[in-house]
């Protein structure tokens, strides 16, 4: 009987062990993790965006000025890019059909497609 | 009252939606699916043509057409991919009861005129975009086996997420 606890509590014991090797080293990283975690991305750089799926993709963008953007629509049905501010507007832009726009002002310009909600996007121009 | 029997019929239309898509003992296979999508489709296509004739709001006339715009290209796609895999659309309980159920709404639609057309309409409009989303969450989607065929329902599943989120915004400036 005190040979089978004995046995047992070795097992555990060694369990026990293992596991916090496992933890321990799955712990390790830990000091580096708020060096590691990234920042946010703000965008993506480019000059294209595409609509497909009914989503602008990359959803948000970041030009320079004087740079030309060009949308290109992957779905089969029409969208639009329109300015929520009123900065640009693209007019419906028929499937495998293009747009293009000059960024000439710096800022931040959200923008959607009128026709269907929740198609969101964002052209950030920097100087 | 008129209202009264109209809405009882949008439950039941979207309920036998349910019910056809409940029914499967096995799931459709990828030629049930391909009709049921022509025929959502079609259906909607139907609808809005007549909404670009028959509405009097502006809004209400606009998503007619865009309806009739999206769905067809939609169908466009649907069509040339199952022409592409081969796949000879089946008809099927689900389709059968999409188009009876659209059949009916066009005939109840033909006897109205005005803001109660533009109402009726955009209410349908709402049950019927959410009735798709369903099936399509719950049936078509797990469903469909041809990577091609799953991957064209999930791109275009936003356009239904979209004309429903549209429909609902219509439908509550209507009601003001």
């Amino acid at each position: 009987m005190k040979l089978l606890q004995g046995l047992l509590i070795g097992c555990l014991a060694t369990l026990g062990a293992a596991t916090g090797a496992r933890a321990g080293h799955a712990a390790a990283p830990r000091p580096n993790a708020p060096e590691a975690k990234p920042t946010e991305p703000e965008g993506v750089r480019g000059t294209a965006v595409d609509m497909d799926g009914v989503a602008f993709a990359p959803e948000q963008l970041i030009v320079k000025v004087g740079e030309t953007v060009t949308w290109t629509n992957k779905d089969p049905y029409p969208h639009n890019v329109t300015s929520t501010a009123g900065e640009f507007k693209s007019g419906d832009i028929a499937p495998d059909a293009k747009w293009q726009f000059q960024a000439t002002k710096a800022g931040r310009f959200p923008y959607e497609c009128t026709l269907h909600p929740g198609m969101n996007g964002m052209l950030i121009v920097e100087p | 009252m008129k209202r009264k029997r109209t809405s009882g019929k949008w439950i039941i239309a979207a309920a036998s939606i349910g019910i056809a898509t409940a029914a499967w003992a096995q799931a459709p296979n990828d030629a049930q699916i391909a009709a049921i999508v022509v025929t959502a489709n079609q259906v909607d296509i139907e609808a809005g043509k007549l909404a670009q004739s028959k509405a009097t709001n502006p809004e209400v006339k606009a998503y007619g057409a865009m309806m009739v715009t999206d769905h067809t290209g939609v169908n466009k796609q649907a069509t040339d991919l199952a022409a592409k895999l081969g796949v000879k659309p089946e008809d099927n309980p689900t389709a059968q009861s999409l188009k009876s159920g659209g059949a009916d709404n066009i005939k109840n639609l033909k006897t109205l005129s005005g803001a109660a057309f533009d109402k009726a309409y955009i209410d349908h409009e709402v049950e019927y975009h959410q009735a798709v989303l369903d099936a399509l969450d719950k049936t078509l989607i797990p469903s469909a086996q041809n990577a091609e065929l799953k991957a064209l329902l999930v791109k275009v599943r936003p356009a239904f997420m979209a004309h429903l989120e549209k429909a609902k915004q219509i439908q509550a400036s209507l009601g003001k």
